[in-house]
């Protein structure tokens, strides 16, 4: 029975062992599996950990990226700007400018009018040596440029010893005068001083001229033409009657006497044969 | 060739040529002139005209009775005309429109005014 006994010993022992090697064997095990899940836990926190700090690092490259444009954007909205203030200045000294050219225009326009009916007065008078044709151009330069709806040509004379001048051609009007002493009047004073004039109002008397054109021929007075009133829609001169005045008072003489000696000469040959001709 | 054709009607030469001279600085315009409204007639009888330029006292026919002639013309009732004239009062203005003159201009005449009215009556900028 001790036999028994002592050769069951054995037995429980080895018993023992191996429930022990088993609870050990399986504790080992489930902690195995309790690392392993919490690794794979572990893992699964680190991978969405990961993915978000790639999503934040996205996002922030994103920020970055759209910083950058914003400045590029402003960069290129301060250069716009400067562009467009440099631009309106340029504008506004292009418009100064187009006014100055505006102006000068108008000036010019002014100026060539003005010479143009010059150079159409002075080529008319001189087209003709018929004495007759000669005053009708003075009286249509008168009328059709100045707007002058009465006046007398005086011409100058020696008469008694004296020098006058002697009404040869009125327009729409009666000489006031036959003869005129060359130093009375507004005519006198045109024909000394030797420059138009237009007579103040305030001082002149009915039968004087409103305005005076001496004709002058080297520094001689040949004659007046006196204007005694304008059309009714013309109450004044104005600055191109003045230019014509003073054509008139230089080419209206000039074509007055020329046409006068042409007259007496009879034919062109007379005033040629005044230039002697060259010996061969 | 020019893209306009006016007539202008002036008795005094030298105001005809004025006015010429004046119209030659527009370069699309050619110009025919007649001394009076029965001449001017004659010259519209002849060819198609884009704009009549008259003078009102002129002998044989003078410029209101051609206004009047003109307008009841078949061919040239409708193409504006300038009056050009010493008359300055402005019952003779309204005399001349209500016959049928399109623009009034009172002599003594300045280029660019006649200029400006020629290039409004042809609508040419």
């Amino acid at each position: 029975m001790s036999e028994t006994l002592n050769e069951r010993e054995p037995a429980h022992e080895s018993e023992a062992v191996s429930l022990r090697k088993e609870d050990f064997i399986e504790t080992f095990f489930r902690r195995g599996a309790e690392f392993a899940t919490e690794l794979i836990s572990e893992l699964q926190s680190l991978r969405r950990q990961t993915s978000q700090l790639q999503e934040e690092n996205l996002e922030l490259r994103h920020h970055l990226a759209s910083d950058d444009a914003i400045r590029e954007l402003l960069h290129k909205i301060e250069a716009l700007e400067s562009e467009k203030d440099h631009l309106r200045s340029n504008a506004a000294s292009t418009k100064d400018q187009n006014q100055d050219f505006a102006a000068m225009y108008v000036a010019v326009e002014k100026e060539l009018d003005a010479l143009a009916n010059l150079y159409f007065a002075s080529y008319q008078i001189h087209s003709t040596l018929d004495p007759q044709t000669v005053l009708g151009t003075i009286e249509q330069l008168l009328a059709q440029l100045v707007g002058t709806s009465s006046f007398v040509i005086y011409l100058a004379r020696q008469i008694e010893g004296e020098r006058v001048f002697v009404p040869i051609h009125a327009y729409h009007c009666s000489p006031r005068q036959s003869r005129i002493r060359a130093t009375d009047g507004p005519i006198g004073e045109a024909a000394r001083d030797q420059v138009h004039s237009v007579v103040d109002p305030g001082s002149r008397k009915e039968e004087d001229p409103i305005a005076c054109i001496p004709m002058v021929l080297g520094n001689e007075t040949i004659g007046v033409i006196a204007i005694y009133s304008l059309f009714e829609q013309k109450n004044h001169f104005v600055d191109i009657d003045f230019e014509l005045f003073k054509m008139l008072s230089l080419h209206g003489a000039s074509a007055i006497v020329g046409s006068g000696l042409m007259a007496q000469a009879g034919s062109t040959e007379a005033g040629l044969r005044t230039y002697p001709s060259l010996p061969a | 060739m020019a893209d306009f054709t006016c007539l202008v009607v002036e008795d005094s030469p030298m105001m005809r040529q004025l006015i010429v001279f004046a119209l030659s600085r527009v370069k699309t315009l050619s110009v025919v002139e007649a001394d009076d409204g029965v001449d001017a007639l004659k010259k519209l009888a002849g060819g198609r005209f884009d704009l009549i330029i008259t003078d009102i006292n002129m002998p044989i026919m003078d410029g209101l009775k051609l206004v009047k002639r003109i307008r009841s013309d078949a061919v040239h009732k409708d193409v504006p005309i300038m009056i050009i004239t010493t008359e300055g009062a402005a019952e003779d203005r309204q005399r001349a429109l209500a016959l049928g003159a399109n623009a009034y201009i009172t002599k003594p005449i300045q280029a660019p005014q006649v200029l400006t009215k020629v290039k409004e009556l042809l609508k040419i900028d």
